[in-house]
Order: C-alpha cells, then structure tokens, then sequence
C-alpha cells in the first residue's frame, strides 16, 4: 500500500508545475512565516533579556557610534558644536524681502540641515534648540521662511509643528530621542524597576497539584519559546491541511480523481496524499527546526530555560509529542470539516464544536484556580481529555502539570486520532464522488 | 464476434446508494460478453454502475464482480482495471505529454513506454499533435482522448468507459470504435452510452438499467425485441407529412420515426390495423406495411418513451392528490 502511494508521490512531484505548486510554494510561503515570527520574537526576546548594562551599552552605542550617523555622515561619532545661523532679510529695488543667510563658509546651507521659521530671528532664544539638536546636524537655521532643508520647526504655530522632507530627515529626528535626556530618565526607571525585582527575588507561584512551583520571573521568554515551537508545529500542519485538499481539489477538477483511483487503489491513493502532505511538512521541520534552535541557544541563557525545558530531555520529548497530537488531532477534524464541506451539519460540527469545547476547557482550567483542593482534580481532568486540553497543553512548560497527565493525554489524543482516520479513511473511499 | 476470453459480469442482492438515496438495487445479474454496453435513461445508475464495479463507490450490501479467462479469474480494479470518465481527464497546468508520461511511470512502469511500445496508440487517437498542449486547453473530446490512451497505457483486462462517444463527431466514433474492435481480442470492455446505433455495431451483450434495476439484458438484437415487440415499417406514403401526422395522432403511446420516405413505428401492441385504417382513411392507395425488427435505436426511444409517460403519469397522480 505504502510502495505504491510512494510511487505516486513521487511521480507527482516530479512534474515540475506540481512540484511548485505542492511543494515549493508552500514551503518557501511557511518559511517566509517563519523567519517573521522568529525575528519577532529575536525582537522581543533581545528586549525582555536586557540588564540594565545592557541597556547602558545599547544606548551608548546608539548615542555615540550612531549607523544612521555613520550612513549619512560618514561616521558614527556625535558632530561637533551645531553652528548657529541667523538669516538677514533684505528688500530689492522692486520692494520684495527676502532672505540670506549670513556669509561665512560654515553657514552654507545644506539639505541635512535644521531650520527654525519664527517671525524674529534675531530675538528668538535657541539655547533649548541647540541642545536638542547638537551632535546630529552641521547648522541650525534661524529665518522668517527662506531657509528651507529637510527639517524645518514652526515653533510659534499653535500646536508647534516640524515638517521634515525627506526618509533619511525623518531618521535623523527619530535618533534625536537618543540623546535626550529623556532617554537617560528611562534608563533609571530600567535600573529602578530591575533593581525592584531583584530585591523581590524569582517569583514563584505555589500552583496546587502540580509538580514544581510555577516560575514566572522569566516566563516571557517561556512564552515566546512556546509561541515559536507551536508556530513550528501550527504552520505544519497548516501545510499538512492544504496539501491533502489541495491535492484532492487538484485530481477531482481535472477528471483524473476517478481513473487514478480506480487504477491504483483507493489506500494507495490516500497514501500518496499523505506522503505528498507529509513531504512538506518533513522539509519545512527540517528548514525551521535548526534555525530556531540557534536562535533561542544564542539569546537565552541556559538558566532561562525554566519549567519543563530545564529538565531532561524526556520531559521536552513528551510536551512535544503532546502538543504535536493535539495539534494533529486539531488539523485532521479540520480537513474532516474540509473533506464534508458539502454536509454543513457535519461540516459545522467539525468546525466548530472543537473550536467551543477548546475554550470552555481553557476557561474551566484557568477557573478552577480559585477552587482550592477541588480545583486539582478537574485540572488535571480536563488537562488529560483531548481537544478541550489544547490550551493546558501548550502552556505545560510553564505549569508543568504531572508527567503522567501529559501521558494520558498523548495517549487519549492519539486513540482519537486513529479512530478518526480510519472513519476519514472510509468517508473518502465513501464519497468520492461528492470531492 | 466468438472471443476466447469473455469476460462475465456477476451481481448478487446489490444495493449500492448515495447518502440516502437508493442508486442501484441488482437482485441477481449475469452477462457474458467481451463488449458489454449498458443503457438506460439519464439517472438509471449506468455510471453507479460503473463505479460499483470499480470499488470507487463501495456497495453498502451483496457484491458485483468481474471475471474473465477460461478460468473465470476475478478481476482487480487496480491491477486489471482502466476506466475513462464522461469528462475525460487530463491536469489542467502540464501538458498532455506529462500527464501521459506520469500514467506511464505508475502503470507501465517507465515513461519511455510513451514513445515506444504507447506510440500506436498516440498514432490511433492522433494524440501526437496534442501532446504539449496543457489539460485546459484541450475540449471534452480531447480529453475523453487522453484518457483512453491512458487507459490503453495501463494494458488493462477490462476497460470501462463511461459516455465514450458523447461530443465525438461521426469520424471520431469510427475511429474509437475500430479501436475498441482491435483490441477486443486482447481485453474486454465494458460501455455505458447513450449512443443506440453505435451500441448496436459494438456490444455483443447488453444491459439495460431502469432506476438503479436491471430492466433487461441480452443481445442488442434481443433487447431491441424485447423492448419493442412490434414494428412496422411503411413506405411509399403518398401524402407523407399528412400521413405521419395522422399516424402520430392514432398511435399516441407508440413511438413513430421518419427516415427518408419511410414510417417507422415502434410499439409494444399490434398496432397493424389501427396503421392500415389511419391509412386508408387518408389515401385511396394501397400502402405496404412491412412488419420488421426494430433497431435498437427504434426499441430505445419507444422504451424511453414509455418510462417518461410513466413518470409523467405518476406526478399528475400525485399534483391531483394534492
């Protein structure tokens, strides 16, 4: 049955239009999610991991070797002293005004420059200016309105308004926020509230009936770790759904459905979908796993691991083989859906009973906190029942529910899961005709 | 046509549905033939038929199976089996030499076998001047086409072909029926269509399906008697058009044909001298009635006929009960 379906797979995939369409679209459209999601939670995990040093070097670096300096000037070092230029108004012989700056080598006027329109340029006071600007622009220009590069300040407009007429302008004046004095002002905050939490220690939160306490001092990057591992395991399977109605679609729009069947076998068929679904999702593992490994290796230390992650590998394997059916069985009831789309009740029910019973068992869960002793038992009940177990699971790490629970659970999912193909199996060999 | 290998269709207690619906209901069947046609009126279960045989509908109840060979071997979809659609198949976005190579990969074992032992039957179906051309570029004709050299392809012991002549023009027929004759010595067929006259050439043996049941079966010359016991065949009419007008008047529940000067008339009761009276109150003249065998074409249409003045009847029956 397999060699067959094997046979077929490959036979497909190597029509170069197929193989596009099944294999390498998809795959190169699951990495593209991929690589966001992960340099999303690179982002993140930088910022949530940050000691105040780290904070300190951050913004010196930002401050004093500036890229955006470096792009636009040549070097990443602060200016030297911004140069003040006040603008003279002259009338021509036919009575028009009209301004000049003053005429020295330094004041020539150059795009990257900053430019304040007020109606005295003489009298205005631009020492707070000055401040705010030096070390990132070469002049501060002071007219009425003939100065006009990039930047320019209405300071006396009610509300005050800067216009800025270029990208790299607009850069410019974001990187003005690094040195400002706000920025050292959160930098205090920074060191204050760390330094509030260190006082406090790790926090623990005495979770009752489960294995070790919950830790939650670091549970963001927990968090991410969880988002990036069930994105992994979630866009899998979203290629393993697409590829197996995909396929189908493909043969029953051509014609070729029946004849290919009739010719092959109807489990050989169905293997050959299979093998093509599991084709993707094999070469999309292999393309993210490595990479996000890397990733979450070079960012967190081994310390922040917490929860099931700091433990043996066993743990780690069991959540995964946990949350990998739980998914499974998320990503055939939909392709059920799919497959029944023309029996709404049936596809209804496929759809969204889960979808139902997924919440009610995550807001059980969450509620059952606060029933003291009694509250253990329906935790772990509903941690260890397919579908409405999906969101204890995938915060296991951080909860870490009995190891036997998750077993339960693995075990109850993956009956279901079995008994659910087989019916898929001959509900296909059923109503071929309604494809 | 004598065939050393025929091949035997044999169904027991049937019962093969869609949902809820009841499409076939075959209590006992069993034909004997190397080309055997099955017809029937459009909702009949011709292409259940077909399915059920092919495993690609499962039976919910009792069993139809294919043998042939001196030793009556069961036959196995995948492994003896080819069938062409209606529709014909080709994939829309790769061209027909690709997806004639892909048939060659699974079934024939190597895609060379398209241009070596496969190329009369490209030659046969004039497949060559299709071949880069994509699925949705191709007619239903063309794709019914492909398919059958895919078919071919797959050196099957039984080819089923569902509504192989639907949208062929006369030419084409001809040419899918001498190919169908080639090889019958070599493998057997098994036809639904809609196409009397071309059944009648091809089909050695026939079966005739009325709403999922097997109304009768036999030889297309059997059928046609069956069907239609009585047949006339009237020449020579002086006043022709006022004459089949007449005749069509008389004769309400008998089905009338014109070809060339002659009346045909298909009917399941002696009609001879309700003819001859019709006649003669139009003509002064002597016409010759001629009794005959009908066509299968004749024999169809009046059956035909007959089921849609049932139908008709029923729902009058039951808008009056209403």
């Amino acid at each position: 049955m397999i060699l067959p379906g094997f046979r077929l797979a490959l036979a497909l995939l190597r029509i170069p239009r197929l193989f596009i369409s099944l294999l390498l679209f998809p795959l190169i459209l699951s990495l593209m999610l991929m690589t966001a999601q992960l340099i999303g939670t690179t982002i993140i995990l930088s910022q949530i991991t940050r000691t105040p040093e780290d904070m300190q070097t951050h913004v010196k670096t930002l401050q004093e070797n500036s890229f955006l300096r470096k792009l636009v000037y040549g070097s990443g070092a602060r200016l030297s002293a911004i140069e003040v230029c006040r603008w003279q108004g002259f009338s021509d012989e036919h009575g028009a005004v009209f301004e000049l700056p003053p005429q020295t080598n330094t004041c020539m006027p150059d795009r990257l420059d900053v430019a304040l329109h007020v109606k005295n340029p003489d009298e205005i006071d631009v020492t707070q200016y000055v401040e705010l600007f030096n070390g990132n622009f070469e002049r501060l220009h002071i007219c009425q309105q003939d100065c006009k590069p990039d930047i320019v300040l209405h300071p006396e407009e009610r509300p005050p308004r800067v216009n800025i007429y270029s990208l790299i302008g607009l850069l410019l004046v974001n990187q003005l926020s690094f040195d400002s004095p706000i920025e050292q002002e959160a930098l205090m905050v920074f060191e204050k509230r760390y330094e509030f939490f260190r006082l406090l220690g790790t926090q623990f939160f005495m979770a009752r009936g489960y294995e070790d306490p919950v830790q939650l001092s670091n549970i963001s990057f927990e968090v991410s770790l969880l988002v990036s591992i069930s994105s992994i395991i979630i866009i899998g399977l979203w290629l393993a759904v697409k590829a197996h109605r995909k396929v189908l679609d493909y043969f029953a729009k051509s014609g070729a459905l029946f004849p290919m069947v009739a010719a092959l076998g109807k489990s050989e068929f169905y293997s050959a979908i299979w093998i093509v679904t599991l084709l993707r999702v094999l070469t999309f593992l292999l393309a993210t796993i490595p990479p996000t490994y890397f990733l979450f290796s070079s960012v967190g230390e081994s310390e922040q691991w917490g929860g099931i992650f700091q433990k043996d590998i066993g743990h780690m394997i069991l959540w995964i083989a946990a949350l990998t059916s739980t998914f499974s069985l998320a990503a055939l009831i939909s392709s059920l859906a799919d497959l029944k789309h023309r029996v709404y009740v049936f596809s209804f029910a496929y759809r969204f009973i889960p979808l139902m019973l997924a919440a009610l068992g995550g807001a059980f869960w969450l509620f059952s906190f606060f029933f003291g002793e009694s509250g253990i038992i329906l935790r772990h009940i509903i941690a260890s029942l397919p579908i409405v177990s999906i969101i204890p699971i995938i915060i296991a790490p951080i909860f870490q529910p009995p190891l036997d629970i998750i077993a339960v659970n693995t075990l109850l999912t993956l009956i279901l899961i079995t008994a659910l193909l087989r019916s898929n199996t001959r509900w296909f060999a059923a109503h071929l005709e309604a494809l | 046509m004598e065939y050393r290998n025929p091949l035997t269709i044999e169904a027991e207690n049937l019962c093969v549905s869609y949902e809820k619906t009841l499409a076939l209901r075959i209590h006992e069947l069993q034909v004997r033939g190397n080309i055997i046609g099955i017809i029937g009126h459009n909702g009949a279960g011709k292409s259940t038929f077909i399915k059920a045989l092919l495993e690609l509908i499962p039976a919910d109840s009792g069993r139809l199976l294919a043998q042939r060979g001196p030793n009556a071997t069961r036959l196995v979809p995948d492994r003896d089996m080819a069938f062409c659609p209606e529709t014909g198949a080709v994939f829309s976005d790769i061209t027909v030499k690709e997806y004639l190579k892909l048939w060659c990969r699974l079934k024939a074992g190597s895609p060379h076998y398209l241009f070596k032992e496969g190329q009369s039957i490209l030659e046969i179906l004039e497949l060559e001047e299709l071949l880069h051309k994509k699925g949705r570029e191709l007619s239903k004709g063309q794709r019914q086409r492909v398919q059958t050299a895919a078919g071919f392809f797959s050196q099957p012991r039984l080819f089923l072909f569902d509504e192989p002549f639907d949208g062929l023009d006369i030419q084409r027929t001809h040419e899918l029926i001498e190919l169908i004759r080639s090889y019958g010595s070599k493998m057997s067929f098994i036809i639904s269509s809609h196409r009397m006259d071309v059944m009648e050439l091809l089909a050695d043996e026939m079966i005739v399906l009325e709403d999922g049941t097997v109304r009768t079966t036999g030889s297309p010359k059997r059928i046609s008697q069956d069907l239609c016991p009585h047949f006339l065949r009237i020449s020579g009419v002086p006043d022709y058009e006022r004459a089949y007008e007449a005749l069509q008047m008389a004769l309400p529940h008998c089905f009338l044909r014109r070809s060339g000067d002659t009346i045909r008339i298909a009917s399941s009761q002696m009609v001879k001298d309700t003819v001859l009276k019709t006649l003669q109150k139009n003509s002064d003249y002597e016409i010759p009635i001629v009794e005959g065998e009908p066509t299968l074409t004749d024999a169809m249409s009046l059956y035909l006929r007959k089921i849609k003045e049932e139908k008709d009847g029923m729902q009058e029956d039951k808008g009056m009960s209403y």
